[in-house]
Order: structure tokens, then C-alpha cells, then sequence
């Protein structure tokens, strides 16, 4: 069972891309890896990680079944 | 008039009815109620008016984030009650999406109680809009600059990543 990756907003507006799913990453940082060659457009876009519907600092490990999101600055109210 | 949804993200505008129904929910403890409605502004940008807005969220961690600030600005400001609401989909210019509602024994603990909720509403919480113009256009609005310099409870985690290497 792969990692599980949202992406919202403009993020997703400009992966063309609300939600995939990522095979063989065991960290954060190989799955940024993965997902920035896909998705060239992601890169220096500022935006912050959760893991699990919590802040993720970037470089936690991931199991099958976990929940990556990928959240461009908020804009609430 | 729709009574007030138990979830904290409500499917298309925010009800200003709502505060009567909080307010007249109010015990005898409570000598002070305020409240705070967020309204579409039709602002001019790059020539056109704004028309609506459409909010996006990352509603499970939204839920527990907006749950989150209700309980820490509950606590930090001694209030007896806190009501956070807040827009999902699409809401038109004139129409309120967020409402904070607080009731506390005086004014003072209610005004800045609920300014801190508002500023972290508005920063802390995953969600989005895109401004939809007049014309069919429309743009994301992001990183929008807090208004306030109140403390911001539930507004964790520092600034955003910037994800270049």
C-alpha cells in the first residue's frame, strides 16, 4: 500500500493534481524528491508539509498508508 | 434560517443569524458577547471586482485546527464560550464566510479573546481562496498579510518552507 499525497490550492492548480499515490519512498525527503520531478512546477513554491494531518518538519519517515498533504500558504477568512 | 451547523466548516456561507441564536443561548455569567463576521469585500483587482470567493480546505486537519484555537483561546482568555465557523465552496461579495463568537464575564477577556481567534482563523487553519471577478476570471490569494499583531494561538509551526534546495 503506497503513501497517499493531497495537494491543495494553488499547488494543485499547478500540478494539474489533487491527489496521488507514491510507491518505494521511506522518508519525507525522497518523497519531495519523487514528487518535485514529477511535478517541476512544485519547486520554490512555498508551502508547508503535514504528515498525517500533522506539520511535518520534511524529513520524518513514511509507511504504506500514511497521508501526505501538501498545503500552500493559508488563506483564511 | 438554518440553526448553526455542529461542524466548524459549513457548505457555502456563514448565517449572521447564527450570533442571535449563540447570543440568545447566553447564560446569567456571561456579562459580554461579541462576535466577528468576516464579509466578501467586491475589491477592484487589476480592473475587476471581485465576485465571490471559492474556499477550499483540508477539512479533517482543519476541523481539529479550528477546534484547537477554540480550545487554547478559550483557556488563554478565561471565556465561558467559543464559536468558530467557517466557509466552504462558494460565497458571494456581501455574503459573511467566517463567524467568531465568544461569550466571557466581561469585555475586556471577549474583545481580546475573540481578536486573538480571528487572527488565527485567518493564518493557522489550511484553507484557501480563489477570488472569482466579474469578468470569469480568477486568482488564488495567498500569504494574505495579517491585519492584526494579536497573538495567534493555534498558529503553529513557524513560517512557511520554502521548497527550494
Amino acid at each position: 500500500m503506497p503513501v497517499r499525497v493531497l495537494i491543495f490550492g494553488s499547488l494543485a492548480e499547478a500540478t494539474g493534481t489533487h491527489r496521488l499515490e507514491v510507491d518505494g519512498v521511506a522518508d519525507l525527503r525522497a518523497l519531495r524528491t519523487r514528487l518535485e520531478e514529477r511535478f517541476p512546477s512544485l519547486a520554490g513554491r512555498p508551502h508547508r508539509v503535514a504528515l498525517n494531518q500533522a506539520f511535518a518538519h520534511g524529513d520524518e519517515s513514511v509507511a504504506d498508508g500514511d497521508e501526505v498533504a501538501l498545503l500552500p500558504p493559508f488563506a483564511g477568512g | 434560517m438554518m440553526a448553526l451547523p455542529s461542524q466548524h466548516l459549513v457548505p457555502g456561507p456563514v448565517d449572521p443569524a447564527w450570533v442571535g441564536e449563540l447570543t440568545a443561548a447566553a447564560d446569567g455569567r456571561s456579562g459580554a458577547c461579541t462576535s466577528f463576521l468576516g464579509v466578501i469585500r467586491a475589491d477592484k483587482a487589476e480592473g475587476r471586482a471581485v465576485a465571490r470567493i471559492d474556499y477550499s480546505a483540508y477539512a479533517p486537519m482543519a476541523e481539529r485546527i479550528f477546534g484547537e484555537i477554540e480550545e487554547s483561546v478559550r483557556g488563554e482568555y478565561g471565556l465561558h464560550d467559543i464559536v468558530i465557523r467557517h466557509s466552504v465552496g462558494a460565497v458571494d461579495a456581501g455574503k459573511a464566510s467566517m463567524l467568531v463568537f465568544v461569550r466571557a464575564g466581561h469585555r475586556a477577556e471577549a474583545f481580546a479573546g475573540l481578536r486573538a481567534a480571528v487572527e488565527a482563523v485567518k493564518s493557522g487553519a489550511p484553507v484557501w481562496k480563489r477570488e472569482i471577478f466579474t469578468d470569469g476570471g480568477s486568482r488564488w490569494v495567498e500569504g494574505e498579510e495579517s491585519q492584526g499583531a494579536g497573538p495567534r494561538p493555534g498558529a503553529t509551526a513557524g513560517g512557511f518552507l520554502r521548497n527550494a534546495t
